[in-house]
């Protein structure tokens, strides 16, 4: 009966330990995909040309997959952008 | 500690805060302010528009300088850009200290969108400017149409003002 009594109460503090190797987990995965991330940036930007969409203007833009240049450096960006444009 | 006491701590705690922050506000304000008559006194037929500091704006004025071999100075928390014909200047501080100065004929053109911090969206002004090889953006947190900090300008505002400042700088 008393032995019983033990695993209830003890049985929640394993759950929680769990949960925040859980939790602490997914945030150190979050900030290692940030930090690839970022690297894979800086390694475009670093040979001079970029993937994302609506950034680095004075880079060129190459389509992510065939590697086609969408814009060439310097050029205003596609007119998919919402934003207006003043000449 | 009772309950009284951690009320009365969180009641302290959140007073100091926000008396900082409308210090903060304050003396933001005042310094804006004092930028604007200083530019007004320095220079004729100028469009001065008030805007509030970025990274994104650091890091573009780093690029720029580095294409054209000068270092530009730090926006400070809140700056203003002054379109005059054929110039347009980033002045900082409360005696208008200029930032970076750029040729109207390298200020290709502007478009209008946002740069986000956190979960606040701010209106912002990118210019496209001509410096080595390649245009640049600068993109350009701007309040309006009344100067103050943290008041971020709306979309059609800033639509208008884009339109303004090219027009002045084209002569």
């Amino acid at each position: 009966m008393a032995g019983g009594t033990v695993v209830a109460i003890h049985a929640p503090d394993t759950v929680l330990i769990v949960l925040i190797w859980v939790m602490l987990g997914a945030f150190g995965l979050m900030l290692a995909a940030l930090a690839v991330w970022g690297l894979v940036i800086w390694r475009e930007v670093h040979l001079g040309y970029t993937t994302l969409e609506g950034q680095f203007r004075h880079l060129q833009q190459l389509d992510p997959r065939t590697g086609e240049v969408i814009r060439t450096a310097g050029s205003p960006y596609p007119s998919k952008n919402r934003r207006s444009r003043i000449d | 500690m009772t309950d009284g006491v951690v009320l009365a701590a969180g009641l302290a705690f959140a007073l100091v805060l926000a008396v900082g922050l409308g210090i903060c506000f304050f003396v933001l304000k005042r310094s804006l302010r004092l930028q604007l008559f200083a530019i007004a006194a320095a220079f004729d037929d100028v469009l001065v528009t008030p805007c509030t500091a970025a990274g994104a704006t650091f890091r573009a004025l780093r690029r720029i300088g580095r294409a054209r071999q000068i270092i530009f100075r730090r926006t400070g928390p809140v700056y203003s850009l002054a379109a005059s014909p054929g110039c347009l200047r980033l002045f900082r501080g409360r005696d208008s200290q200029l930032v970076a100065e750029f040729e109207g004929a390298d200020v290709v053109d502007v478009r209008v969108g946002t740069t986000s911090f956190g979960l606040a969206d701010y209106t912002t002004l990118f210019f496209g400017i001509s410096a080595g090889s390649t245009t640049y953006e600068l993109p350009i947190r701007v309040m309006g149409p009344r100067p103050t900090p943290m008041y971020a300008a709306s979309t059609d505002w800033a639509i208008h003002r884009a339109a303004a400042i090219m027009s002045v700088l084209n002569g």
